[in-house]
């Protein structure tokens, strides 16, 4: 007998519930970001630095990633949705481009404060690449929160 | 809508924004209010990504619309699919002035088919498990950038399925989409067929008996509802619960016939395999009939106004008219769709 029927283990609940999806898919992956940042402000004080950019990228790869397989599991109970498939399909391919470019960003944040570290060179570039990965970051999110709403994705909590 | 296109659109929308940008530049160039070439850096990374941003959030809206979906449940013959095409004729001939639109070829074809069977006074047939099917608009609410885009669907199930839901729970009930389909549904629709609750059926029995079988099998299936949302009730309480009594257009009949075997056999020949001509009710029949209605089944009235703060009655009649409108299909379209 499978886990799933078996009534000593019953299947878990999974809910639609777009507040539990969105904890889930994009507040705990952010939760690595806002600790650090906070912590870096407790000790060192508010500063625009304070917040890692490098940190915020990861997580928005992380955040891309969980989405992406939320949309590719989710399934149509209704047999005649075949425009709702190709939907689900091509915005699952959305985010898994946003995860490329979330891990590429990753890189290059990484790289040029390794640059500006050791070398002393473009310091002006790395507030204006934060500033980028800001704006870069806002995106995914309310995409996130439509695709919730538009296709009813589930996430177990 | 395709990736492609999808990313034609946000092709657009880059050069919109890049444009701002440029101008931005230029701007803070030409006025020289900004301090540094860091400045002027930043200040034009934002514009172009708060047009961007923007225009993004436009596309998304437009593209993927906010899901909506409507269930409806009650017993085999209770017109289910009926009321389904006469609220979509409704919606297509645009009187209502709910501006919606029909999603795929599916939708529109089998509304069409149905409709033209009522048309020309043939009855749709009950709907088998090879008909599942989930009629599809969207539905527009809101103007320009206040625009709201809804994907509604309204799920058609078999007769025989929707009676389970009713009637048994099991272990089973967790592991069926169409279910599972309909507990996640934003609206719920409990029909109710008029015939038995007029006269005896041999299916149903006397109106007493009927009275009281809809009302215990639709109190388990709020029950049932309420376990599943076990995670969200005050959402399921907010949720519209509309209790629809179908075929009002028999109203009509009881108060004109005096003889009550002839009544009776108006009354049944009308249930599921004939279609009454367009006509226009008498509203005087109408209310008369909706009080005793209302009456009769005053138990389950005051349990889904208990529990649900979205909670209304509608009586509609496919085929009859009361003042130039079908009854009841506006107030119901009204307060089923998304607001």
């Amino acid at each position: 007998m499978s886990a799933e029927s078996s009534p000593a283990c019953p299947p878990r609940h999974k809910t639609h519930s777009t507040l539990a999806w969105m904890l889930v898919h994009v507040i705990f992956p952010l939760i690595p970001f806002v600790i650090e940042g906070l912590l870096r402000c407790l000790i060192l004080g508010f500063r625009f630095d304070s917040f890692s950019s490098a940190t915020l990228s990861a997580s928005m790869a992380l955040i891309c990633f969980f989405i992406h397989q939320s949309l590719i599991a989710h399934c149509f109970p209704m047999p005649n949705d075949k425009e709702g498939e190709q939907n689900v399909s091509w915005v699952a391919n959305l985010f898994s481009i946003f995860a490329i470019l979330s891990i590429v960003l990753f890189g290059a944040v990484v790289l040029l404060a390794a640059i500006v570290e050791q070398y002393k060179v473009a310091q002006d570039a790395l507030p204006t690449l934060w500033i980028g990965t800001l704006m870069f970051c806002f995106i995914p999110i309310p995409f996130a929160y439509q695709a919730q709403k538009s296709f009813k994705l589930h996430a177990t909590l | 809508m395709e990736i492609k296109n999808f990313f034609e659109e946000i092709r657009a929308h880059m050069i919109v924004a890049i444009v701002m940008g440029t101008i931005a530049f230029l701007f803070s160039l030409f006025f020289d209010i900004l301090l540094n070439k860091f400045s002027i850096s930043i200040f034009t990374l934002i514009a172009t990504s708060i047009t961007f941003f923007g225009l993004l959030i436009i596309a998304m809206q437009k593209n993927l619309p906010t899901a909506y979906r409507v269930a409806v449940i009650g017993f085999p013959r209770s017109g289910k699919t009926t009321l389904i095409t006469a609220l979509f004729g409704e919606l297509f001939a645009n009187r209502l002035g709910i501006k919606a639109i029909p999603r795929g070829l599916e939708t529109t074809e089998r509304i069409n088919a149905n409709l033209e069977k009522l048309e020309i006074g043939k009855s749709i047939g009950s709907t088998t498990d090879q008909d599942v099917f989930a009629y599809r608009i969207d539905v527009i609410r809101g103007k320009s950038i206040f625009e709201r885009r809804y994907k509604v669907e309204i799920g058609d199930f078999p007769g025989e399925d929707s009676a389970t839901f009713i009637e048994k729970f099991g272990n089973w009930f967790h592991q069926t989409p169409y279910f599972k389909w309909a507990m996640e549904s934003d609206a719920f629709l409990f029909i109710v067929d008029l015939t038995p609750a007029l006269v005896n059926t041999k299916e149903h029995g006397t109106p007493e008996e009927y009275v009281a079988k809809m009302t215990s099998a639709i109190r388990a299936a709020w029950q049932r509802l309420n376990e599943y949302h076990y995670e969200g009730n005050t959402e399921l309480s907010q949720k519209p619960v509309i209790l629809i009594f179908t075929k009002a257009d028999l109203f009509g009949i009881t108060s004109e016939k005096d003889d009550l075997d002839e009544t009776t056999n108006a009354i049944l020949k009308f249930g599921f395999n004939e279609i009454p001509k367009p006509t226009e009710i008498d509203s005087a029949k109408l209310e008369q009939g909706k009080e005793k209605i209302l009456k009769q089944f005053s138990t389950l009235i005051q349990y889904l106004t208990n529990q649900s703060k979205n909670f209304q009655c509608v009586f509609v009649s496919c085929f009859s008219y009361e003042k130039e409108q079908r009854v009841g299909i506006k107030e119901l379209l009204n307060k089923m769709l998304p607001k």
